[in-house]
């Protein structure tokens, strides 16, 4: 068996750190490694030993096989750790770890190769008898074999253009009448979209619902499967909330499911950390094969947590040569897990990711809760990677205190600095639906109403800008120098009350009050209201308004006043300056970056002649492509940006000349 | 220091009747002073609301620092002239924190009566620019006046230019004025801008000319706008009587506030330290403590008891003259040598305080005076016991004290009393009333009596008989007379004081004008005028 005395983790985030511990916990000396971005992030800190591996950009970091290599060699670890994502399913890096003789905790490179390739991968299942999704795409395009095959595989079905995307071609068929005619104009729409008129047929999974198998194997041929995970509340297919078990898995199909699982994974040889996934029709309870991921998946707590197993640590045993130490009868999940990954981004702004600086970050004291927190208070969301904050576990004895614990935990995390979907997750496990476990895929866009999720009360929206208002107060009260022993706002002819204007979600609210001997006259339109500081410090203030006391949690940086309190949420408040300065006119026929982004491609250059809605500038923020288009007809005055170059929001991109 | 025991019992049936007719001394002042922050009629304000104007009171609030304390002087200045335009007339004035510094702010009523000036609101200026020189306060003027009320004019003309000359003065002594022109400031207010150190100017608003389009047309036949007259932009760009063209209002408002923070602030003579006690008894007793009836005999050391720090009061010379209660304590922190009446002042009582003040000045101490008497004491004995040569003493110390003081009327204050005890005329940096004081040479029904017994005289000099119900006529008329010349009501109408205060709020208006009188360096004297012994 080999030895591991030092695992160099070829990642980042939250996973590098979930490695660190495990490794601290084995007695084995962990290094990381870190772009420009993470000089300061805490898993940096963590690992007994960090190295710079270059600038922020993924390629010439985190995926950069040569550096991490050469990472490894320089501390002599005996082993890379590759998280997930970046090199963690590249059969390459895999391979080149061996020939480097460095162990690569994961699965053996053909297995990784052969899960690589849907088809190859599709393949192998059905030959080992794994349900996949049943389907035609043969050579003989007769609508008469298309027909025939589309009954075979029975309704509701998908007609696909074989060399076609983007829905072109598309079609799903419930009944027998409808064939005919959809096969006709899927074809003419194939042809006119892509030249060719094949199609494949494909069952149609209506409601699907998404499960997948923990699966572990070691080098002695031993395979078990260590439960599921359901992780069918998906946006924009990443996943959202994972939970096990499932909700819809009786124990009898949880164990022929699993025996696929071991089946498929048997037939690759598979070792060490494995996730079968599989997609779930449960007005059938029928299940078909998806794919196999060859690494730790991000949801991997959920699954240790119910079982109390330390996935990290059988992948280190696993790599290292050692038999498995639990057989299948072993595994028994104990209660209920679930996970919530917490994001900055804007839910309402088809979830666009969000950079800034998380000024505060805190989560509840609560039982049963497991927090992998990417960032801490004071750290920077990079443009550069993911936006996950922190994955959010909560085990309970079941499923209803598990969902009760973590609307607890939800509504007490406090996030000040950054949008984060935490409203949103308090909306999917609030949500009817979810908590009676009645869910498909399609779940957010089906039964959530997203543009609801930012809304506040207009009570919640004045109480915020009481606190607002009260806090900027007190602190000011603070700084008194002179006259601190006359009453704030004194006055002897008594004129008006104090003003403070608050904005909060575009919405202008202000807020009179007069300080009365130890209390406040507050006024917000008519309506007054007595109020008390209870107490204060810099980041928090308790208040009793009409009698009734509650705390905040508050963050200030410039105009900005951060407000958590558990009924409400984390909400930005945005101080109106007494005296505005008159905004500068938007700089005629200049255009900005509407955030913080890298210009990918330049596509006009001065003196072009642009018309309306032609494309400028194609720009990146957080893996998301976008490209700005002309608003006027004009020509290209000045271009202010190169290629490659990374901006801030605002920047000014380029000028058109509209004359 | 030792500390003041109230031997009054509040709750008695006395107690209650007092707090009660106080309660509607005060009642009477907050409607007057509601009566005072009269801003125009509702055309006028409508109009300026329409276009965008600021009331004056609003200029003010938002200059202020946000929750900075104001304390509104003379506001009922004029309010009982019959041909004037009503209490404070037609500009606020008060002391506020802008940008952390202690500023004087003149702001005019532009939508009371135009902004124009009537008697009482230039006597009422020129008092603020003693207070402003004398408590090197930054001034801010918020203008927008139509100059002299013409019925007025004779009365004013000379007094007013005062006012031009004061700004000057202070500028030459390094006391910064600011005017921010929101309107008009036309013929001598054009000097306002012209005079200050500097000038805001708000676009399309202000007019700032010697002569207007109807006078230049006469004077010289030429044909000119307001706006090439005297509008901002042409003073911004041509003429430079404008240093800031602001585009409006609030940026108005903001450039003065960016001027301040660049205004170097006096070093304070000292500043006190947080923990500030406050006194034992509630100052809602201060009603029930101060009779209303000023003819109602009381220990001043009640009143002292319910506005310093603890209740504390370091008594001087307590079994000596013990008319006059003198004795060093804090308010808000702040050091202050307090004198007050017991009564009428005795041969001993003068000399006592004489003395006070000198120690006072010795040790730089500023002095509250507390007047509450009758004057001092008559009588043969009392003549040849010297009390012209002792009370001259008092006087004699008062005006040559150089310590800052402030003067609180709670009572009587008649005759050489009110010169012996630091009166309007012996110049304290401040002096407030209570609503229940009374001011004159000598109490009404005094003053009555001794008119009787003139009459009488006389008419028995002229042999004409004693016609008693005439004599009673007369009597009527004087008392009347001088009830109501000697009513604070009246004083304050004739600025003979800053301004008539609510004495519960008595430790607030102290402890601000202790902030104020402090922010500088004191320094008393050790020369007085002849003494007579």
């Amino acid at each position: 068996m080999k030895q591991i005395h030092t695992i160099l983790v070829a990642n980042r985030g939250e996973i590098a750190s979930r490695i660190f511990r495990t490794c601290k916990q084995m007695g084995i000396t962990s290094v990381a490694v870190y772009a420009d971005a993470d000089k300061n992030a805490p898993y940096v800190q963590e690992a007994d030993l960090a190295i710079h591996i270059g600038d922020s950009e993924p390629a010439a970091s985190y995926l950069n096989q040569d550096k991490i290599i050469a990472a490894a060699k320089q501390v002599q670890a005996d082993a890379i750790h590759p998280g997930y994502g970046f090199l963690s399913e590249n059969p390459d890096f895999a391979e080149r770890c061996n020939q480097e003789n460095l162990i690569f905790i994961g699965p053996n490179v053909e297995a990784i190769r052969a899960m690589g390739s849907k088809a190859e991968a599709k393949a192998i299942m059905e030959q080992a008898n794994v349900p996949t999704i049943p389907g035609y795409k043969g050579k003989d395009q007769s609508t008469k074999t298309l027909k025939d095959e589309a009954l075979k595989i029975g309704f509701p079905l998908l007609l696909k253009a074989t060399y076609g995307g983007g829905g072109k071609g598309m079609r799903i068929v419930h009944k027998e009448e409808e064939l005919d005619h959809a096969i006709i104009s899927s074809k003419r729409e194939a042809m006119n979209a892509f030249g060719n008129d094949d199609l494949m047929v494909e069952k149609y999974i209506a409601s699907g619902r998404h499960i997948e198998f923990q699966v572990f194997g070691d080098q002695h041929g031993h395979v078990i499967h260590v439960l599921e995970r359901e992780c069918t509340i998906q946006r924009r297919y990443q996943k959202v909330v994972e939970e096990s078990p499932s909700p819809v898995l009786s124990q009898e199909l949880r164990q022929r499911m699993g025996d696929v699982a071991v089946a498929a994974v048997k037939a690759l040889n598979y070792d060490n950390a494995g996730t079968v996934e599989f997609i779930f029709d449960a007005s059938t309870n029928d299940f078909f094969f998806l794919e196999v991921n060859t690494r730790l998946q991000v949801e991997h707590p959920v699954t240790e947590e119910i079982t109390d197993l330390d996935l990290v640590k059988m992948q280190i045993e696993s790599a290292k040569g050692m038999p498995l130490q639990v057989k299948q009868e072993d595994i028994k999940g104990k209660g209920y897990a679930i996970e919530v990954r917490l994001y900055a981004e804007d839910a309402d702004n088809n979830f666009a990711p969000v950079t800034g600086t998380v000024h505060k970050l805190s989560y509840p004291e609560v039982d049963g809760l497991r927090v992998e927190s990417a960032i801490q208070t004071g750290s920077e969301i990079s443009m550069h990677y993911d936006p996950m904050i922190a994955k959010i576990i909560v085990h309970d004895r079941n499923r209803t205190e598990a969902l009760n614990k973590l609307n607890y935990v939800l509504k007490n995390t406090i996030c000040q600095g950054t949008k984060t979907n935490l409203a949103f997750l308090q909306t999917i496990i609030n949500n009817e639906d979810f908590i009676a476990g009645k869910y498909d895929t399609h779940f957010i866009e089906n039964k959530l109403d997203l543009s609801a999720i930012k809304s506040l009360k207009q009570q919640d929206k004045e109480e915020l800008a009481i606190v607002a208002t009260l806090y900027n107060w007190q602190q000011r009260e603070h700084q008194r120098t002179k006259l601190r022993a006359i009453p704030s706002g004194w006055r002897n002819n008594f004129y008006e009350h104090q003003k403070e204007t608050l904005v909060i979600n575009d919405e202008d609210i202000t807020v009179q009050y007069r300080y009365l001997d130890a209390h406040f006259e507050v006024l917000i339109h008519d309506e007054k209201r007595r109020c008390e500081i209870i107490s204060c410090s810099e980041d928090s203030i308790r208040l009793s308004s009409n009698g009734l006391q509650k705390s905040y949690t508050i963050c200030v940086k410039d105009q900005l006043t951060f407000i958590h309190t558990p009924s409400i949420g984390n909400v930005e408040v945005r101080r109106l300056d007494r005296f505005p300065i008159k905004e500068k006119e938007k700089e005629k026929g200049g255009y900005s970056s509407p955030m913080p982004s890298k210009i990918i491609k330049l596509l006009v250059a001065p003196g072009d002649v642009v018309k309306e809605n032609d494309p400028l500038i194609v720009i990146s923020s957080m893996k998301m492509e976008s490209t700005l288009v002309a608003e006027e007809d004009g020509t290209i005055e000045e271009v202010f940006v190169e290629e490659g170059q990374n901006v801030e929001v605002d920047h000014l991109l380029l000028k058109i000349n509209s004359k | 220091m030792g500390v003041l025991i109230s031997k009054v019992n509040i709750n008695s049936a006395a107690s209650k009747e007092n707090y009660q007719k106080m309660v509607d001394l005060v009642d009477q002042l907050n409607k007057k002073y509601q009566e005072g922050r009269y801003q125009g009629d509702e055309k006028h304000i409508t109009r300026a609301r329409k276009r965008e104007k600021l009331l004056a009171r609003e200029r003010i609030e938002l200059l202020l620092d946000r929750d900075s304390p104001f304390l509104e002087l003379l506001p009922l200045a004029g309010m009982n002239n019959k041909n004037g335009f009503g209490a404070g007339g037609t500009s606020v004035s008060g002391i506020g924190l802008v940008h952390g510094k202690f500023c004087m702010i003149n702001s005019n009523v532009g939508t009371r009566k135009g902004g124009s000036v009537d008697y009482a609101t230039v006597f009422k200026g020129l008092r603020i620019g003693d207070i402003t020189r004398e408590c090197k306060l930054p001034t801010i003027n918020l203008v927008e006046s139509g100059g002299a009320n013409l019925p007025d004019q004779a009365k004013i003309f000379n007094y007013g230019g005062e006012g031009f000359r004061e700004i000057t003065r202070r500028s030459e002594l390094g006391i910064t004025t600011i005017a921010v022109v929101f309107g008009n400031a036309t013929a001598g207010g054009a000097y306002i801008p012209g005079m200050s150190d500097y000038s805001i100017f708000q676009k399309q608003a202000a007019k700032v000319f010697l002569a207007g389009p109807p006078l230049v047309k006469m004077a010289t036949n030429e044909i000119a706008t307001d706006e090439e007259l005297g509008g901002a932009e042409m003073h911004s760009r041509v003429s430079g009587v404008s240093d800031y063209l602001a585009e409006d209002e609030l940026d108005a408002i903001r450039i003065a506030r960016e001027i301040m923070e660049f205004v170097p602030e006096t070093t304070p003579h000292f500043i006190p330290s947080d923990d500030i006690k406050t006194p034992l008894y509630p100052s809602e007793e201060i009603l029930s403590v101060v009779p209303a009836d000023i003819k109602t005999p009381f220990d001043v050391r009640e009143l002292i008891m319910r506005i310093t720090d603890g209740s504390e009061f370091a008594e001087f010379k307590a079994e000596y003259g013990s008319t006059m209660v003198c004795g060093w304590s804090k308010i808000n922190g702040y050091p202050v040598g307090i004198i007050g009446n017991n009564g009428v002042i005795f041969s001993e009582s003068a000399n006592k305080g004489a003395q006070f003040i000198q120690l006072s000045n010795h040790k730089n101490i500023p002095l509250l005076f507390l007047q509450n008497t009758t004057g001092y004491m008559v009588g043969k004995e009392y003549e040849r016991g010297g009390i012209i040569k002792n009370g001259a003493k008092l006087i004699n110390a008062v005006s040559n004290s150089k310590v800052p003081s402030i003067t609180l009327m709670i009572g009587s204050s008649f005759g050489a009393g009110n010169y012996g005890m630091n009166g309007r005329s012996f110049e304290p940096n401040f002096l407030f009333a209570y609503p229940n004081s009374k001011i004159g040479v000598m109490g009404s029904e005094q003053l009555a009596g001794v008119m009787e017994i003139i009459q009488k005289a006389s008419n028995e000099a002229k042999g004409l008989p004693d016609n008693p119900e005439q004599t009673n006529m007369i009597k009527a008329m004087l008392v009347a007379e001088a009830e109501s010349k000697s009513s604070a009501w009246h004083s304050t109408s004739e600025l003979w004081d800053d301004g008539i205060i609510d004495p519960k709020e008595t430790r607030n208006y102290l402890g601000f004008c202790l902030a104020v009188l402090y922010n500088q360096e004191i320094k008393g004297t050790n020369s007085y005028g002849v003494w007579r012994h």
